[in-house]
């Protein structure tokens, strides 16, 4: 098991007037080979969950294992913090708090020195990746603050992905990216899975759950209301109070009642969708 | 009458390279109009320069027949209201209360009033209750809520927004949505900007202005950019999904050029077999 989350509660400013409560007694395992998307309304509590996978915050009660260990106990020294860093890569949903260095190219290969990794090789690594998530090389000495607000982002998806954690997690990686840039680094992560990382994501965009997830967890005011599969979500009437379908369901679904023989979990896709209504027309009944 | 009318302007940050490159367009009040465009297009920019908060290197921008200029962008300035891209560099005040009071305080809005237009604005954008606290405390979407309400608050006659909505979830992107049309409503001068990648949002405007590499490549109604695929491939855009579906039903010689829904298209497959 690569993350588990027993019973976590997250309280911003404890023991204060201001104290909140934003993430009540959640649990939920995160499976080596996971694709887990967390999904959920402004303010559920998404992003308060996914700082604490990486040890960035501790619970406030409750606690977080990774690879049966507690992050309490990876955070303890400064040298399994770091092991912790770079077991669990972390994108938060503000990157542009996550860049400094003075050129993209350094930027990208600061977190790689910074892991033991000689010079050369980390600015290799560094090139390599910059170029993955779709900049191109007259990019490399460019200034990460003299960026658009989806270049800042690319940027910093190619700072963590660079440090090949084991544990992707990233919060609303697609927020910002143009539709092909969107889809490219959609494509991206999918290898990244297929080659055997676990990945976290954050989003709103239910067509991802459905394209990519074999997981999904949903927060409601502070709450797991849903922890389970894709197929198990969207048939979920109390689940479906909260969020919207994607168009691909809604799409099979209507087909469905009128007659036509498709499988809606199947259609996962425009692409698998059309597949479907293909095989339908060709079948003589 | 034309709100907006934009002419060869021109725009680098330095002298490495120009920005925006000779960018033509103009806006009819009351419009509301979409700016589609790759990532580094230079969407942005042009709100900060139509906002006047950049120079332009060289080109014009008239605002109901007024040229911007040092002069006259304190006065035409006051007609507009800019969401930014990033909420956190528009905040000023220490609570969600303050920041929008922020806003009015500058436009000289008398104190006495203040206090119900900032709750009202809070209340339709579903912030209400947190009026007090810090805006660098909120979620992602609680902070895009805050600077939609600030901006409304000003009452402005051209509203730009600037990927305002990213970060919310399908829910509230479409209260917001209907928020805004249903200032429209009240008010059919009010002149809507819309810079955004998310093209089912970009369906509901009355024109799209795709940019791309800090030029106009085209303008045209929705059904016009989203019917062109070899345009969006181009400028990096995906079409929305009933789009979609239609150009894969026209691939499969299902004639659904004049479709619009999903239950036309249910039908015509239907009747397809
Ligand atoms: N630093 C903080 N101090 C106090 N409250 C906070 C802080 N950060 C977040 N909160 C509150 O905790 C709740 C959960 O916030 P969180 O950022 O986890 O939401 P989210 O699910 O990621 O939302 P979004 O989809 O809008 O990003 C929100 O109500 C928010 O206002
Ligand atoms: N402060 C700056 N200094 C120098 N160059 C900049 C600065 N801000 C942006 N740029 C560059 O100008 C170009 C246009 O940026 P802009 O932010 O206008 O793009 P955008 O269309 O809004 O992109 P996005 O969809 O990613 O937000 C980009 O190539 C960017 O790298
Ligand atoms: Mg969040
Ligand atoms: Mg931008």
């Amino acid at each position: 098991m690569a993350i588990e989350v027993k019973h976590v509660s997250f309280t911003y400013s404890p023991k204060t007037p201001n104290a909140y409560e934003a993430l009540k007694d959640v649990s939920t395992c995160i499976n080596d080979g996971d694709y887990l998307t967390i999904v959920g309304q402004t303010g559920s509590g998404k992003s308060t969950l996914v700082q604490m996978l990486n040890g960035l915050t501790m619970p406030t009660s409750g606690a977080i294992f990774v690879d049966e260990q507690d992050t309490k106990i990876w955070c303890k020294k400064t040298k399994t913090t770091r092991l912790l860093r770079k077991k669990v890569g972390l994108v938060f949903q503000f990157p542009e708090y996550q860049l400094f260095e003075e050129t993209i190219l350094k930027d990208v290969a600061f977190g790689l020195i910074n892991y033991g990794m000689k010079k050369e090789q980390a600015y290799e690594k560094a090139k390599e990746y910059i170029l993955k998530v779709g900049l191109n090389e007259s990019y490399f000495t460019k200034s990460p603050f003299e960026l658009s607000g989806g270049e800042k982002r690319k940027v910093a998806i190619a700072g963590i992905l660079a440090l090949e954690p084991e544990i992707l997690i990233l919060d609303e990686p697609t927020a910002g990216l143009d539709p092909k840039s969107k889809e490219d680094l959609l494509n991206l992560i999918t290898q990244l899975h297929d080659e055997g990382k676990t990945i976290a994501l954050v989003t709103h965009n239910m067509s991802i759950v459905r394209k990519y997830a074999n997981h999904v967890i949903l927060i409601e005011k502070g709450k797991a209301f849903f922890d389970g599969t894709p197929d198990e979500f969207f048939v979920n009437d109390e689940v479906c109070k909260i969020i919207e379908v994607p168009e691909v369901i809604e799409f099979a679904r209507k087909l469905k009642v009128k007659g036509i023989d498709i499988d809606v979990n199947k259609a996962t896709s425009v692409d698998s969708l059309v597949e479907q209504i293909k095989l339908w027309r060709a079948k003589d009944e | 009458m034309k709100k907006i009318e934009v002419k060869n302007l021109k725009f680098a940050y330095n002298s490495k390279e120009t920005v925006i490159n000779g960018l033509n367009f103009s806006v009819e009040a009351g419009k509301y109009v979409s700016i589609l465009g790759h990532n580094g297009s230079g969407k942005s920019t042009l709100a900060k320069l139509l906002m006047g908060l950049l120079v332009p290197g060289s080109g014009e921008i008239f605002v109901d027949g007024k040229l911007l200029s040092s002069e006259t962008v304190d006065e035409i300035r006051l007609k507009m209201a800019l969401v930014f891209q990033n909420p956190d560099n528009q905040f000023i005040g220490s609570t969600v209360e303050e920041d929008v009071a922020f806003g009015l305080e500058n436009r000289k809005v008398p104190q006495k009033e203040m206090h119900d237009i900032i709750f009202k604005y809070l209340r339709l954008v579903g912030m209400e209750e947190f009026y007090d606290k810090e805006p660098s405390n909120l979620s992602g979407g609680q902070k895009q809520r805050v600077a939609i309400a600030g901006a409304l608050a000003l009452n402005p006659d051209i509203l730009i927004l600037d990927e305002a909505t990213s970060m919310l979830d399908p829910k509230g992107k479409r209260e917001i949505n209907e928020l805004i049309n249903s200032l429209r409503d009240v008010n059919p001068e009010l002149t809507i900007i819309s810079i955004t990648h998310d093209v089912n949002e970009a369906l509901f405007s009355d024109e799209i202005v795709l940019i791309s590499s800090g030029k106009v490549s085209k303008v045209a109604t929705p059904e016009e950019i989203f019917s062109d695929e070899a345009l969006l491939t181009k400028n990096n855009v995906i079409s929305p999904f009933v789009y979609q579906i239609k150009n894969r039903l026209i691939d499969m010689g299902i004639d659904a050029s004049n479709c619009k829904t999903m239950d036309e298209m249910v039908e015509l497959i239907w009747q397809s077999k």
